[in-house]
């Protein structure tokens, strides 16, 4: 159920309201002034490439760190007045796996139960729904390191979501994985957001999987580019695209001199953004011999990423270490 | 929901043996003295020439603390060699003595804990105890106005005994040894004496003498043995023959002997 | 996928600073101390080490430095101090186990917290102050276990101890150890980039050992006059500034009953330590 008009909307708050938020990275602003909201029960996806502010923003919401200035409210809480307010309401989900890797998966959960202050009772039935829930459970006493990496991140899932929270948040939850558990993990959560209107915020890179999101905000260099419905930003932004492979140099070539604004990925394919359908098809005619692979995409978020930015979304790589929270220089 | 026995107890494994390992190594000897006398089979022993009971010139009555060190070594198999040493008796530097482990592996003769000794030696459990002790005739009055006072035949800290002796307001006859405390007696103007209990014994059983502790006086000081710092086998094995001798008595028998 | 969420919903929150909330937190506190105690004392690197310490220092140091510390030596009596050199370092050796332990915990702590397990724990309701709290509880414990392998040579090392002084000791341990481990956090935090545990072995835990009066005494017998011109001025001073001087004088105070200064100086300036270190390893933590 997706709520996307939030002046009518029955739920009182929304879960996430954010007022002229702004917070340094170094000595540039990675977070510029930025205003959203998220209302409850949704999937809002945040998108855009490294370095853009959506780690930095993930951190002032999940009360790691304190803004410099502006507002946000999790769960109806403000994150500076009442940070462990926030927290109890929430569930994360970190980029870099943060399991303890010599404890059993139990234990593993035992212990975030009881940091979260749940009693005996309530630990075992949650500990053992949520085992259900990811399909862990005759891994219980297995340690974490014999688990492969989805079954790692199916792990977290039910640590991040074992003292019920109102929002989870994930931080690029499917990168290292394989298609098929990429798919299990968003069918988890599509299940859990069914039966309890859990709010869940993702970001990610793999544009592709967000198609399915309530809204999507689209943010780069610390500003929010814009945000909506997947339909209505494709509607707004999004261009067929035709992604080619050349054929060598020349093939290189010849593709630039008929599209002068072809973009280059860091994969070696080449990006060439049409207005519609016909163009591109009699484009892809006009280069035949000249490329190996070619795919022709209908309007998607990677090219209303590409519209905006200029930029192909897949240019850098993930951020190996998302832990340097802190001012540091040199984050790639 | 209780996890697998074995595992918690399989973890805590390397801790306790790295527990094994440093309480094993307890059992290594720190150094060769013992193993030396044993080799040898002979003990050399240093004791002063004359220390009131604990070392006399009588051969048929040597001395408590003689008398107990050739015990030990014949139950630890081994032969005795005492050596006197009149320096011992008059000094309280042991750097003067003039004694090294050539000479003597033990020394007996009122060895007490102080900083003197522990500097030079290491002291064994306590077998004998001494204090500062009221001798009188019988039936003499406490406390008297004035005192015959002999430091006795070793070294008992005199402080405590100075601070005493003010608060109850008794003066004091020094004499430098315990003849000249025998003729201070003789001689009869004061009939009473204050010294260590080692020479008041010795004192009352040839005079006609009570022997008294002093009523809330200072602490009792505890005497043994000493080795050279640093044999510590050798001490502990000593230490371990003479609590055997404590359990069957015998050293209760050779204080009945000395009348201590 | 076949049961419903079960019926349990959070109950409420209960009143910041309250008596359940008081209570939660203490169960907090417990559940990360009891974990840091576990994983450190089934490291079997730090095992090592720790074994391998009162090894190397007491039984193949204090041996063979032990003769040149007799009373008599060469059929020359002379005056040294008080005790056999195994006695004397002894102490010593403890306060290097605890050092070690101490720092490795907050190296750890530090990676932790950048890397690891410790993000997703400070995303719980647990006050910052009172995670920091648990790890450093827990540290400070491991730190005592390591003091305790360094005691159970005592025997060997000729050190008669009652029960009281074992309790006395484990208590010094444990603020020295809680000092040091919030020691560790301030200055871990602020050097990036290290290259593991090896940096603050050299940089910090050894010369805190080495000056602090365990290897060598500023001996007693002299007065304060002559101990200067025994060792450099710069050395007595140096030894002098050192707050883990203290700590080792009082611990061998406790252990042989030898100590230069007053023992209450070792209690008060580790206790001033553990409270004002923590103090400052609770700003830095926050720093995130």
């Amino acid at each position: 159920m997706s709520q996307t008009n939030t002046a009518t909307d029955a739920a009182p708050l929304p879960a996430i309201a954010v007022e002229g938020l702004s917070q340094r990275y170094g000595r540039t602003l990675a977070l510029d002034n930025i205003s959203l909201t998220v209302p409850t029960g949704s999937l809002f996806a945040l998108i855009g490439p490294n370095g853009a502010g959506k780690s930095t923003l993930i951190d002032i919401l999940c009360t790691i760190r304190a803004p410099l200035s502006g507002r946000a409210l999790v769960a109806g809480l403000d994150v500076s007045r009442d940070p462990r307010g926030v927290r109890r309401r929430i569930g994360v989900i970190f980029q870099n796996s943060t399991l303890d890797t010599r404890l059993s998966v139990f234990d593993n959960l035992q212990f975030h139960a009881r940091v979260h202050a749940m009693d005996r009772a309530e630990r075992h039935e949650r500990i053992d729904y949520m085992l259900d829930l990811v399909q862990l459970t005759e891994w219980r006493r297995s340690p974490v390191r014999a688990l492969s990496a989805g079954m790692k991140r199916r792990l977290e899932i039910a640590r991040g979501l074992l003292h019920d929270p109102e929002i989870l948040f994930m931080d690029e939850p499917t990168v290292g994985l394989d298609p098929q558990s990429r798919a299990n993990i968003w069918q988890y959560l599509a299940e859990l957001r069914q039966r309890t209107g859990l709010t869940i915020v993702v970001t990610t890179h793999y544009i592709d999987e967000v198609g399915g999101a309530d809204q999507v905000c689209v943010i780069d260099r610390g500003k929010i580019l814009v945000h909506g419905t997947p339909a209505a930003l494709k509607a707004a932004h999004g261009t067929t695209l035709l992604r080619l492979q050349p054929e060598g140099e020349d093939g290189r070539a010849a593709i630039l001199s008929a599209h002068p604004d072809a973009i280059d990925t860091p994969d070696g394919t080449m990006l060439v953004r049409f207005a519609s359908l016909p163009e591109a098809e009699g484009a892809l005619a006009a280069l035949r011999g000249r490329i190996g692979l070619a795919t022709l995409e209908p309007p998607s978020l990677e090219s209303v990423f590409l519209n905006l930015t200029g930029r192909a979304l897949r240019e850098e790589a993930p951020a190996p270490g998302r832990g340097k929270a802190q001012a540091g220089r040199g984050r790639k | 929901m209780a996890r697998a026995l074995p595992t918690p107890l399989r973890a805590m494994l390397p801790l306790a043996l790295s527990f094994a390992v440093v309480l094993g190594v307890n059992f290594l000897p720190s150094d060769t003295a013992l193993e030396d006398i044993n080799a040898a089979g002979r003990i050399t022993v240093c004791a002063p020439r004359d220390m009131g009971l604990l070392a006399t010139r009588d051969a048929a009555r040597p001395g408590f603390e003689i008398e107990l060190i050739e015990e030990v070594a014949r139950r630890s198999g081994w032969r005795v060699a005492v050596t006197r040493n009149v320096a011992m008796g008059r000094e309280f530097n042991p750097g003067n003595w003039r004694i090294s482990r050539a000479t003597c592996r033990i020394l007996v003769g009122g060895m007490r804990d102080n900083a003197w000794s522990k500097s030079l030696l290491e002291l064994g459990e306590p077998y004998l105890s001494s204090s500062w002790v009221w001798v009188a005739p019988p039936g003499a009055a406490w406390p008297p106005q004035e005192t015959v006072f002999s430091p006795g035949v070793f070294a008992l800290d005199r402080a405590p005994l100075g601070t005493y002796l003010r608060e109850n307001g008794i003066k004091v006859a020094p004499v430098k040894t315990p003849d000249e405390l025998v003729e201070a007696l003789h001689a009869g103007q004061l009939a009473n004496a204050i010294t260590d209990s080692t020479t008041a014994t010795f004192l009352a059983q040839n005079h006609d003498l009570t022997v008294s502790p002093l009523p809330e006086g200072p602490a009792p000081t505890d005497l043994s043995f000493g080795v050279w710092k640093g044999d510590t086998s050798l001490r502990l094995h000593i230490d371990y023959v003479i609590d055997q001798m404590r359990n069957d008595d015998f050293i209760e028998g050779l204080r009945d002997k000395y009348g201590m | 996928m076949t049961q419903d969420s079960p019926p349990i919903r959070r109950r409420p929150r209960p009143a910041p600073g309250g008596l359940r909330d008081m209570w939660d937190i203490a169960c907090g506190v417990q559940t990360i101390w009891w974990r840091e105690v576990k994983r450190s004392l089934t490291d079997r690197g730090q095992l090592i080490g720790g074994v391998s310490r009162p090894l190397l220092w007491v039984l193949i140091l204090g041996v063979g430095l032990n003769p040149f510390f007799r009373g008599e030596v060469m059929g020359d009596v002379r005056f040294i101090v008080p005790y056999t050199y195994l006695q004397y370092i002894f102490p010593g050796v403890i306060v290097l186990n605890i050092l070690y332990t101490s720092i490795q915990s907050a190296v750890s702590l530090i990676w932790d917290r950048e890397f690891g397990f410790l993000r997703e724990v400070l995303v719980s309701p647990l006050p910052r102050n009172f995670i920091l709290l648990g790890k450093v509880l827990g540290g400070a414990t491991t730190a005592v276990v390591h003091g305790l392998l360094v005691l159970a040579v005592a025997r060997f090392a000729n050190i008669q101890m009652g029960l009281a002084d074992v309790g006395m000791a484990m208590a010094l341990m444990f603020l020295l150890a809680f000092g040091m481990t919030s020691l560790g956090i301030v200055i871990a935090n602020h050097v990036k980039g290290f290259e593991g545990f090896g940096v603050f072995s050299n940089a910090l835990v050894l010369p805190l050992y080495f000056t602090s009066s365990s290897v060598f005494p500023l001996d007693p017998a002299l007065t304060r006059a002559q101990t200067l011109v025994t060792y450099p001025r710069w050395l007595v001073a140096l030894v002098e500034a050192n707050p883990v001087t203290y700590a080792v004088d009082t611990m061998r105070g406790i252990l042989i009953g030898f100590n230069q200064f007053p023992m209450a100086l070792g209690w008060q300036i580790t206790g001033a330590m553990a409270a004002g270190l923590f103090v400052f390893a609770m700003i830095e933590f926050r720093r995130l």
